[in-house]
């Protein structure tokens, strides 16, 4: 899952930006609003988190100027202003949440995790492929009742797998979706995720669940379903 | 509490009413005043006619009563009596009624008409006339005997012939006084129903003419709860548009003035949550796993930062809060302004080795400023910091001492503004750091201007700036007087 941080305020940034990408997602972060504006409108994001005194430009313009785009994506707005006002203006310009500082972090972990869930559809936290159960709230993975323990990385990939389950998933979705901007990879690395992932989720004999589609990506999902 | 329409309502009446009751009192004397008059001057009429009667014979004086027939005019409503004298008193005729009036005697002549008031003894009261006058002399021969059989005939002597005769004619003034105590009654009557009717229509023309201060005192009253309320000056009277167009200036203000005061808590509060979100968050991702050592240190030390940064702006908050209450006072003395800008400026000249900048300085020798001269060098040190932060690459920074218009002026100026001229004047508003600003380390809070504008003009002193888009800014301190 990939987010965009706008945050003028470095200390309070970097430490959201690391708390983020410890809980698997990739974060963009930077301080100016302009520069933010050009990554929401140039990037693919499941949610924006959106400060409003922003050096730059203001936040609630950057807001407005994507909704004018028709940028869908998910926004909510971690700010200081607490005034009824503040945040009816905020919502009212196509925010999706709100969350006054200072705040607790796993209620900001909580409220990414609802706005993820809310693109894709999902009312429930806990996503089914075949016998797979990922818990997006604890960040679990189970397979036949089975736990199966998955490093940061290789959850992040598994739960955007599941959330696009039985459709081809391109290795360039799935980097972008575990990567942030910054940074530099080598071509095979989502390979060595999905081989990795592939191992600890597939039995012996058992179905093939994790599938290659070479040329075009991975897939999650039993292979009937999938149409193989 | 004394209402405006009781008040205009007493004042109205209070000046009316004694205007009714003397213009009242008026009438009713003049209208007596004419009444005696007239009685006066009938009484006269008559008595002169009466004085016809009184006839100076050969053989003494002869009242005719007949003539004056008295009788009748004893008996009329206006009942009237007659007394005939002589000038020492002696009676040649007197009414019966007069019993009791003192008869009038003169050593001589009367001089004209006299006229008086009597009472009888059964209260009634009398109007007279009373004059002597010369009975004429009548020399025609007659019977005197057959004049004394004449009951209606009077005869007398006068003490010696031409000597003047006194006649008093009295009138009861019963029927003038019943008259007048009606007349009285009437004025009473009509004086009372004046009041009553001028007292109702006053009342009412006060009420009306009071609405529009009771509807403003009711637009006042509903202020109180919304401050955004104006009064519509063209709707309130002539008379009030002063006091309406002084209050809408003065909500204005009051509004103005709360306006910048939740402005500042909002900023203050908004200033104050980042950094506390910024520690907050900090810890919590620390706390959210097991990290080494080391990664805690770097979080401890992040975490102090943050620290001495809110105790910064705590500090500038409670500093600005200390001067716009007026708590802190200027130490004046006499102080070198040349040696105070070196010296502060000594502490910044290892940030402008770091920078590829140029700096220059222009102070006059000698030049001496009645001033703090603590408050004046943390002025400068604000300046400076500023000057030397927002310098671009390559630029210059300037310091210049000078005399202008009589007085004694300090510009420090840097190029590579990132502050627009419209924008100039934002610089002293609170929190206020520009869409230009970029600095995410959070000591900078857009209270060190403001601050030191406030010393500045704590010290007497005034502070201007100037800048232009990719110019120059320029802070110019004036000190007055040099």
């Amino acid at each position: 899952m990939k987010l965009l941080l706008i945050e003028d305020y470095k200390p309070l940034r970097e430490s959201m930006r690391k708390g983020l990408v410890e809980n698997g997602y990739a974060v963009d972060s930077t301080g100016d609003g302009a520069e933010g504006l050009w990554f929401a409108s140039t990037g693919e994001y499941d949610v924006l988190i959106l400060d409003l005194r922003l050096p730059g430009m203001e936040g609630l313009e950057i807001l407005k100027r994507l909704r004018a785009q028709k940028n869908r994506v998910h926004v909510l707005i971690v700010t200081a202003k607490d005034s009824i006002d503040d945040r009816v203006e905020g919502l009212d310009l196509g925010a999706d949440d709100y969350l006054v500082k200072p705040f607790e972090f796993n209620e900001l972990l909580a409220r990414v995790r609802a706005l993820v869930r809310r693109k894709y559809g999902q009312k429930e936290p806990v996503v089914r492929v075949a016998d797979i159960e990922i818990d997006t709230s604890a960040r679990e993975v189970r397979r036949g009742g089975r736990p199966v323990d998955l490093t940061v990385r290789e959850y992040a990939i598994m739960e955007i797998l599941a959330r696009k389950a039985g459709r081809v998933v391109s290795r360039e979705t799935i980097q972008e979706g575990v990567y942030d901007f910054a940074s530099e990879l080598s071509s095979n690395v989502i390979d060595v995720y999905i081989g990795r992932l592939r191992r600890k989720l597939e039995i012996k004999g058992g179905n093939k669940i994790l599938h290659t589609k070479r040329g075009f990506g991975y897939m999650l999902g039993e292979e009937d379903r999938c149409g193989l | 509490m004394r209402s405006l329409t009781g008040t205009l309502f007493r004042g109205v009446i209070m000046t009316t009413a004694p205007i009714l009751v003397l213009a009242g009192t008026v009438l009713y004397l003049s209208v007596s005043a004419q009444l005696v008059r007239q009685i006066d001057e009938s009484l006269t009429d008559k008595a002169k006619m009466l004085a016809l009667s009184v006839e100076e014979k050969q053989y003494g004086l002869e009242v005719d009563l007949e003539e004056t027939r008295i009788g009748n005019m004893e008996e009329s409503d206006s009942p009237e009596y007659l007394y005939i004298g002589s000038l020492e008193g002696r009676t040649f005729y007197r009414s019966n009624a007069l019993d009791g009036i003192p008869i009038p005697s003169s050593p001589g002549p009367l001089p004209g008409e006299q006229h008086d008031w009597y009472r009888l003894p059964d209260d009634r009261k009398l109007r007279s006339v009373l004059f002597s006058f010369a009975p004429e002399a009548d020399g025609e021969e007659e019977d005197l005997e057959s004049i004394a059989a004449d009951s209606g005939i009077i005869v007398d002597t006068l003490s010696a012939p031409g000597d003047h005769v006194v006649i008093q004619l009295f009138r009861d003034t019963s029927s003038h006084s019943r008259f007048m105590e009606t007349f009285f009654l009437m004025l009473l009557a009509t004086g009372l129903g004046s009041i009553g009717i001028l007292s109702l229509t006053v009342w009412m023309s006060i009420k009306k003419g009071a609405n529009p201060v009771n509807e403003l005192a009711a637009h006042i009253e509903g202020i109180s709860d919304d401050l955004g309320v104006r009064i519509d000056e063209v709707a309130v009277l002539k008379e009030l548009v002063p006091i309406v167009h002084k209050l809408n200036n003065f909500l204005d203000k009051l509004e103005e003035s709360f306006s910048r005061e939740r402005g500042f808590t909002s900023d203050a509060a908004h200033e104050l949550r980042t950094p506390l979100a910024g520690l907050r968050s900090t810890i919590e991702v620390a706390l959210g796993k097991e990290r080494e050592s080391e990664e805690y240190r770097t979080t401890l030390v992040r975490a102090l930062e943050i620290v001495k940064q809110l105790e910064s702006l705590v500090g500038g908050l409670l500093a600005l809060a200390r001067l716009e209450s007026g708590q802190e006072k200027a130490r004046i003395s006499e102080v070198n302004l040349e040696n105070c800008i070196q010296d502060t400026w000594k502490s910044y000249s290892k940030i402008v080795d770091k920078k590829d900048i140029s700096v220059s300085f222009s102070l006059s020798n000698g030049e001496v400023a009645l001033i703090d001269k603590g408050l004046l060098v943390q002025v400068l040190e604000e300046l400076f910091r500023n000057a030397l932060y927002y310098v671009d690459q390559g630029g210059s920074v300037r310091v210049n001492l000078l005399q202008e218009e009589g007085n004694t002026q300090l510009r420090i100026s840097n190029t590579g503004s990132k502050i627009s001229v419209q924008d100039t004047a934002r610089v002293f508003d609170r929190f206020w750091r520009g869409s230009q600003f970029k600095d995410d380390t959070g000591l900078r809070f857009g209270l060190g201007l403001p601050i030191s504008r406030k010393i500045v003009e704590m010290m007497g002193m005034r502070m201007d700036v100037k800048s232009e888009m990719d110019g120059e800014f320029v802070v110019t301190l004036t000190m007055k007087g040099g």
